[in-house]
């Protein structure tokens, strides 16, 4: 494996070339999870970066302009679809590897992106979709009640009353307040959604889908056709956590995450 | 900004901010705290660096071995190693600059390392520690703390025997290492200055200072208080440094504006 921190534009990353690259394999593309840096959040892309080098795949781990070790552009800083970031991020592979076939991966809101970029960009081949987008479906509010079966939640309800009491100003509250302005995100709803996974699934676009049951809007695997009427199959590939939590705290809920993305990524080669 | 792998021995990620303009002699290496603190620092870090970069000094920060982008896996990390990682990042600093000095700035962890290579025998002109970590066990303990808290608030159970913390690995000889820390122990006669710049009066800083003072180490110690920002981000650390990497800088650039005016 060879790692060599690249800069492209105003762009800065790291390639990740395996030894022996796996012939005709897409590039897989990460960025910024939120506001963490092109590592990731706990350096999931790190992780993940090397696993495929170990399967033959190349990778681009890099930050969004004006995030991470990235500069800001003198214009264009303010598109949702960050398309010129992406453009030059597979312009730069090409350019380095030959590659000119591309899998990426969002995580959270880096999801956003992800899905405008397969819409518009026929060199996507492949996404994955980690934590993506959720809708309560009346399955979902059926199943909702299980989470007071666990201890866990009723500690967390414990902490949030005590911190009620002793903070002027709920953390909690504060963060999704401020998170909220700056992850504002484009307005998109399960019909719009489900259509435009339907034209990606026609162009043969491999899609995987990664969900998390703790604290997210998602608790079980059915949810996904519920939400879409997508039944997952064929070229649509559907991993539920219902233990892991939506950042991937736990170890183990990481590795087990890289694992499944590896395997799909072998798969799609 | 330009980043690359440098190191002999382990490649280490780095980030070079050159100097705008004429550049002073000294240059300033800056060293995260441990991999636990460091995805919510890396921003306070580039703006500092970004900074003192504008105040004329070169300016480089690097990932610990086995963080970050830096090679080696978490599980591998090793405070030896960590040390060793200080000296050959300020010789990069030396080497791909030209500078004739260095400071370090280190912050939490990244301090304790930072003042074991002095120690050690490094040379550096300023060292500035920001809020460090001045005894290993209390600082494991912290982490156990805010592990303790994140697992409540992620709605998971703290497993025993504790193999990671607060999200990344934390294997038992890490464990053990990072316990027999000490900055009292030590002394880093390596430096011409020292300065502590603490977010909240300490005692053991308070002590610690004494401790140094005592041994003749020119130390001085500072608290800055940054106003609290309930609208900040959890994670966006850097609104809440404001004050800090003000002070940091400070304590930079007069060291080395003789160095210029010369």
């Amino acid at each position: 494996m060879k790692e060599q921190a690249v800069g492209f534009g105003p762009l800065a990353g790291v390639l990740t070339e395996p030894e022996v690259p796996r012939l005709g394999a897409p590039a897989a593309l990460m960025w910024n999870v939120g506001i963490n840096h092109r590592v990731g959040a706990y350096r999931i892309w790190v992780d993940l970066s090397r696993r495929l080098a170990k399967q033959g795949i190349t990778s681009l781990r890099f930050d969004l302009a004006g995030m991470g070790d990235s500069d800001l552009r003198k214009t264009a800083n303010d598109d949702p679809d960050r398309a010129l970031d992406l453009e030059e991020a597979m312009a730069f592979v090409t350019k380095r590897t030959g590659i000119e076939r591309f899998a990426p991966v969002g995580f959270c809101s880096g999801v956003d992106q992800l899905h405008a970029l397969g819409l518009r960009e026929p060199r996507v081949v492949a996404m994955a979709y980690v934590e993506g987008y959720a809708w309560p479906t009346p399955g979902h509010r059926l199943r909702a009640g299980l989470k007071y079966l666990r201890g866990p939640y009723w500690a967390w309800r414990l902490e949030r009353l005590k911190r009620h009491k002793t903070n002027a100003v709920d953390p909690e509250r504060a963060e999704s307040a401020a998170g909220a302005d700056m992850f504002s995100r484009k307005e998109l709803g399960p019909k719009q959604f489900a259509a435009e996974l339907r034209q990606l699934l026609a162009r043969k676009v491999k899609l995987f889908f990664a969900y998390f049951g703790i604290q997210t809007s998602f608790n079980h695997e059915r949810q996904f056709e519920e939400m879409t009427g997508i039944a997952p199959g064929g070229d649509l590939t559907l991993h539920f956590q219902g233990g892991a939590d939506h950042i991937l705290y736990r170890t183990e809920d990481r590795q087990l995450t890289i694992e499944r993305l590896a395997r799909w990524y072998g798969a799609i080669c | 900004m330009r980043t690359f792998y440098f190191g002999r021995s382990r490649r280490l990620y780095g980030a070079l901010h050159e100097a705008r303009g004429r550049a002073r002699t000294t240059g300033v290496l800056l060293c995260y705290p441990g991999v636990q603190e460091y995805n919510q620092t890396h921003w306070a870090f580039r703006r500092l660096a970004a900074q003192l970069s504008r105040d004329g000094m070169h300016c480089l920060r690097f990932d610990w071995s086995c963080t970050g982008d830096s090679e080696g896996e978490v599980h591998d990390g090793d405070v030896e190693r960590w040390v060793e990682d200080v000296s050959a990042a300020a010789e990069e600093l030396r080497e791909s600059t030209g500078v004739r000095r260095v400071s370090v700035v280190g912050m939490r962890l990244g301090a304790l390392l930072a003042t074991r290579a002095v120690a050690a025998g490094l040379a550096v002109h300023d060292l500035v520690l920001w809020d460090p970590v001045i005894d290993g066990q209390t600082y494991v303990d912290e982490l156990e703390d805010l592990d303790a808290l994140q697992c409540r608030r992620r709605q998971h159970r703290v497993e025993h025997p504790r193999v990671e913390l607060d999200g990344y690995p934390f294997p038992s000889g890490l464990r053990a290492q990072l316990g027999m820390q000490s900055l009292e122990r030590v002394t880093p006669r390596g430096a011409a200055h020292v300065a502590l710049l603490l977010s909240a009066a300490s005692a053991a800083a308070v002590e610690l200072h004494e401790v140094w003072q005592r041994r003749g180490v020119d130390v001085r110690s500072r608290v800055v208080v940054s106003p609290p920002d309930p609208t900040a981000w959890q994670d966006d650390a850097a609104r809440q440094y404001t004050e800090m990497l003000r002070a940091l800088a400070a304590e930079l650039v007069p060291a080395t504006q003789a160095a210029v005016a010369a």
